[in-house]
């Protein structure tokens, strides 16, 4: 999948027409890029801005005298520490299981053949259309039963599948011609090994893509894990940030400070993995 | 292709975890709904009666149900249509030589990174009476106080935040999607003398973004029933219930007034609408003409 996506890189510039536009496209452009890039700047100066500031308004255009002082008090007051490390192991957790339950799953709708199979692919892409929010009760019902509720189990376990991934890899594993597990097979070895060894190291653009798409996921999800943890020990970073919110409703120097620490992993992801990830987006959405 | 006979248990192997996870987290609690919704129950007796429709009569009779069905269907249109046509418009921008564009196209997305907490708190601060937007109509003359206080704005306001939130995110879909319209189409287009701009967007372009246009309105709609987090910031459903949606609604039903029986009839009638709606789409995108151009 990725790579078609790659050749098709090149057909790129075709769709584009030649002309650099006129005015009228300069000021759409610099207007478009104002409205959805001002209220990070605009976040970011309250972060810096004093207690003072904030009450009566007057916040400066420019912090010309930062209050880095707001992100140590943010820090503190939220027991931050500890709800990063939530996340990061719900985050990690999930991640790594859904890759895993994806792959496998992907490999075998792709690869082998057995009846129902293209039942079954429907029967999980069926799943992407029913918002999480209409069975989430039942789900919280089932977790209760189990004692649950509260544990990483159930931060982790409900959202280990993910009917994206294992479409994803699917689309990935039909792109392989089939000659290479063909080969691997007259070696004798067997689907485990032929996956492990032959497609797997292949599909890195894949794996790299569901991962840093479902990380990003994670680290922003708040409704799950809003249901089902109830003590802050177990709280996640979005949640603590609705219960800072909820502690210090106007206090927004300080609830700016916190927003901005909560967003700089995801930023410094797209940094990194920005091709990964707006494929993995767009990819989505033209062979969907 | 690895044949079954060969190798059944490998393929047992590969696909029981997705199996047993997608039944145990979707199938089961999609029927498991669809059943608590005609018994009666309040989230902890042991006993739950059979209730046959009485679930769904009193949900249709809460004073406020009339109020909670218009502001979901207030703030699905009014996010998906304003988000859908400016991310196409942007992915048209974003698709030029425009020197901007690469700028243009990693801010307007910047917004679908992060949480809808925190970007709803952003904009809570933006409204607030000592605010940004405040500050600004203050400059001509207009006072309002705290936009999300009023129950005339708070609807909009968080309509505004969630289109600034998912137009990068369509902006994106449909840049993939424009960009596998090969030039050679608009060259010959123009050949046969077809202007550029409107003309040619309707007869060339729009067409061809077909498949693109159903994914994108399909998963914005998704995307806009699910809607919790920001009102939960931003509003907690108020004020006077102004942005209560249906799933905030859900979750109040269940989870503060102890009445999972109902809150269960609203999620399966959520559940009926959200297929309806892809049904419609599906067959809407499936029977259309196409190949216009």
């Amino acid at each position: 999948m990725m790579r078609t996506k790659r050749k098709r890189g090149g057909i790129r510039s075709n769709g584009r027409p030649p002309d650099r536009g006129g005015w009228p496209r300069w000021l759409w452009a610099s207007l478009a890029i104002l409205v959805f890039g001002f209220p990070f700047y605009w976040v970011v100066v309250g972060s810096l801005s004093s207690n003072a500031a904030i009450t009566t308004g007057d916040v400066a255009w420019f912090p010309f005298h930062p209050h880095w002082i707001n992100y140590v008090q943010a820090w503190a007051y939220t027991n931050f520490t500890r709800q990063v490390l939530n996340t990061l192991i719900m985050s990690l957790a999930v991640t790594v299981l859904q890759v895993v339950t994806s792959s496998l799953a992907g490999f075998a709708l792709a690869r082998m053949r057995f009846p129902g199979r293209n039942a079954l692919f429907l029967g999980f892409i069926a799943t992407l259309i029913i918002p999480f929010q209409v069975i989430a009760l039942p789900i919280f019902v089932l977790l209760a039963d189990l004692h649950w509720i509260n544990t990483f189990y159930a931060l982790i376990i409900p959202t280990a599948v993910n009917a994206f991934g294992i479409f994803l890899y699917r689309q990935f594993f039909l792109t392989i011609p089939g000659t290479y597990e063909e080969a691997a097979m007259l070696d004798g070895a067997n689907p485990w090994t032929v996956l492990w060894r032959v497609f797997w190291p292949l599909a890195r653009p894949a794996t790299v893509t569901l991962a840093l798409l479902t990380f990003i996921a994670e680290w922003n999800s708040f409704y799950l894990p809003f249901l089902f943890t109830q003590t802050r020990s177990m709280y996640t970073v979005q949640l603590g940030l609705a219960a800072f919110q909820g502690e210090f409703a106007t206090v927004y120097n300080l609830l700016m400070a916190a927003t901005v620490v909560i967003s700089i992993p995801v930023f410094t992801l797209y940094l990194f993995g920005q091709r990964y990830i707006v494929e993995g987006i767009a990819n989505t959405g033209t062979r969907g | 292709m690895i044949r079954l006979h060969r190798s059944p248990l490998w393929l047992v192997l590969f696909l029981a975890p997705a199996i047993v996870l997608t039944i145990a987290f979707f199938y089961y609690p999609m029927g498991y709904i669809v059943w608590l919704s005609v018994h009666h129950w309040n989230g902890l007796s042991p006993q739950k009666p059979f209730a046959g429709m009485a679930e769904y009569r009193h949900l249709f009779q809460e004073p406020i149900f009339g109020l909670v069905l218009r502001n979901t269907l207030e703030f699905v249109f009014g996010t998906t249509i304003p988000g859908i046509v400016l991310g196409l418009s942007l992915a048209a921008l974003a698709n030029t030589r425009l020197p901007l564009r690469n700028l243009l196209r990693s801010i307007s997305f910047a917004p679908y990174l992060v949480s809808f907490v925190s970007a709803g708190l952003a904009w809570v601060w933006l409204a607030s009476s000592k605010g940004l937007f405040n500050q600004l109509v203050g400059l001509a003359g207009f006072h309002p106080g705290n936009l999300l206080n009023q129950p005339s704005l708070a609807l909009p306001y968080v309509i505004v935040m969630y289109v600034w939130k998912m137009a990068g995110y369509n902006m994106v879909i449909y840049l993939a999607g424009l960009q596998t319209i090969s030039r050679e189409l608009y060259e010959a287009a123009a050949l046969d003398g077809l202007s550029e701009g409107w003309t040619r967007f309707r007869s060339i372009t729009w067409p061809l973004l077909r498949e693109t246009t159903f994914f994108v309105v399909i998963i914005n709609l998704i995307f806009s029933f699910r809607a919790f987090s920001a009102i939960y910031v931003m509003t907690g459903g108020g004020p006077v219930h102004a942005t209560t949606t249906l799933v905030y609604y859900i979750w109040r039903l269940a989870f503060v007034h102890d009445n999972w029986g109902q809150a269960a009839a609203a999620s399966t009638l959520m559940l009926v609408v959200v297929l309806i709606i892809t049904g419609a789409m599906l067959r809407m995108f499936a029977t259309a003409p196409d190949q216009k151009a």
